[in-house]
């Protein structure tokens, strides 16, 4: 889970392997591990999730943590554009780091309709360039699951 | 060392809740420190001096050692390298816990000290909280700020257009003359070069140029003929009218609209009005509107008159040159007058004919 700070990604984790979603913003520092069993039809994927603390102007990104790494999640808040510009600059790193992993975009905060800033044709620019983008919401739950097994479908090989 | 005084470290470090290993040749790991309790219970049965195969028990640590062997192949005896802290989750309340690896050679040993720094991560978690929070309020008021000037940029473009239509309103043959001298005076101030800030308002100041015909009685600005000395001079104090009627505002496009509206009918040799104003002393965007509003009065119809063929008013305005007009915004609208043309029918297309003077 990469992307700038405060856009969500402990909340999805949380959302995706607990069920629960807690309004406070919580920061993560350093990088925090959570496992969940996937089921893609009769085939049962272990996926240890590694939440690492977002990027911000104080501290970057440790892409050594992606070393090993089957997929990611670039996580964007909707409400915040320059998110999306964060997540689109750490992708470019990680794929001049790794090379082409899986990946998928969470444009996460959907249920805050009102506040959306990002633009939808920037959503589409990414779309086109092969991503796969989804609108996630921790708090509703919206988009999590799928999001999630995208990304592990994508691992797996099977997009 | 003696044996007291490893005795003393190896209980020092039990002290602080880290354990102190060393990797043999198998990869395994032998315990030299003192146990704490965290790790017995993480790996019950292991005492000390006792082996402890760590894989597969911290995910971190696992992506680590990658690190750790590589350091203490080519480390320089004296560095360390940190795992970064890593969490996760303990007990069955899911407690979150920090863990932290750093290697380190000593006399061609390979020592790893696993961490357990709850205070350092309390104190890490404390200071990123809250520099965060202070990075989104930063955010969420340059948001406000941005949403707070795009408002006051509509709410200035408002009051123009609301002036304009004034004028409009009293004659509404002029309206698509307005428009056309609002665009077309932005083209010209794009191709001769003038700074943003004012091409960010020149097509709404320009449009203003006539408001100061709200103060013109209807039997002067709409008679159907010739004026009078006596109307002509009437008519003329439009200009000093709008700038009356613009003065005063904090307004940028409010400015500029006072400065063209009071000197739009200067000429580049002294002779226009109200002030007779010569060549550079004239803004240039006066200028501007100077050409554009004499080409469009004169290339359509008037109350008074009909329209003029166009190859007749570029010759006028071709022997007004150095005259009436600067020479280099006279060449710059010659050169464009083609795109003026298209922007002329563009409008005559929006408001339709009958909009047309």
């Amino acid at each position: 889970m990469v992307g700038a700070f405060a856009v969500g990604k402990t909340s999805l984790v949380k959302r995706f392997v607990k069920g629960v979603f807690d309004e406070r913003y919580l920061t993560t520092v350093g990088v925090k591990i959570d496992r969940k069993e996937v089921h893609l039809g009769d085939q049962q994927v272990n996926v240890m999730l590694w939440d690492l603390a977002g990027e911000d102007a104080l501290s970057g990104v440790r892409l050594d943590y992606l070393r090993g790494a089957s997929g990611y999640v670039l996580v964007v808040d909707g409400t915040r554009p320059d998110t999306l510009d964060t997540a689109i600059t750490l992708r470019t790193r990680i794929q001049g780091h790794l090379g082409g992993l899986p990946s998928v975009v969470a444009v996460n905060k959907s249920d805050l309709q009102d506040e959306w800033r990002i633009e939808q044709a920037r959503l589409d620019t990414l779309r086109e360039a092969g991503s796969m983008v989804v609108h996630t919401s921790a708090m509703s739950g919206e988009g999590v699951e799928p999001m999630f097994q995208g990304l592990v479908q994508g691992m797996l090989g099977r997009v | 060392m003696s044996p007291e005084d490893a005795g003393v470290l190896a209980a020092l470090f039990a002290q602080t809740g880290s354990v102190l290993l060393e990797e043999g040749d198998d990869r395994d790991f032998r315990v030299v420190s003192e146990l704490p309790e965290w790790f017995s219970q993480r790996f019950p049965g292991v005492v000390r001096g006792g082996g402890v195969s760590l894989a597969g028990s911290f995910p971190v640590l696992d992506h680590f050692l990658v690190e750790a062997r590589d350091h203490w192949r080519h480390g320089d005896g004296v560095s360390a390298v940190k795992s970064g802290v890593w969490v996760e989750d303990e007990g069955p309340t899911d407690q979150e816990v920090p863990f932290e690896a750093t290697a380190r050679s000593v006399a061609g040993r390979r020592l790893l000290v696993l961490d357990r720094p709850v205070m350092r991560y309390a104190d890490e978690v404390r200071f990123a909280q809250r520099a965060r929070e202070s990075l989104l309020d930063n955010e969420a008021l340059e948001r406000a700020v941005a949403q707070r000037t795009r408002m006051i940029r509509a709410r200035e473009d408002e009051i123009s257009v609301r002036l304009v239509s004034a004028a409009e309103f009293r004659d509404s043959a002029t309206g698509a003359h307005i428009r056309r001298i609002g665009q077309s005076s932005l083209l010209m101030g794009r191709v001769l070069g003038l700074p943003a800030d004012v091409l960010d308002v020149l097509d709404l100041a320009a449009s203003m140029h006539d408001v100061g015909k709200i103060g013109t009685p209807d039997s002067i600005l709409l008679k159907p003929g010739p004026l009078d000395p006596d109307e002509r001079r009437i008519m003329q104090t439009h200009t000093t009218v709008g700038a009356r009627i613009l003065r005063g505002s904090q307004v940028p496009a409010l400015q500029l609209a006072r400065t063209i509206a009071l000197w739009h009918h200067e000429k580049w040799d002294g002779s226009g009005y109200p002030d007779g104003l010569e060549g550079e002393a004239i803004p240039m965007e006066c200028r501007i509107v100077s050409v554009v509003d004499y080409y469009d009065a004169c290339a359509n119809a008037r109350p008074y008159r009909g329209a003029l063929p166009v190859e007749t008013v570029l010759e006028m305005m071709q022997a007004e040159r150095g005259r009436h007009f600067d020479p280099e915004v006279l060449d710059v609208f010659l050169e464009l007058h083609p795109e003026i043309v298209r922007i002329s029918r563009a409008i005559e297309a929006s408001v339709g004919s009958g909009a047309e003077e």
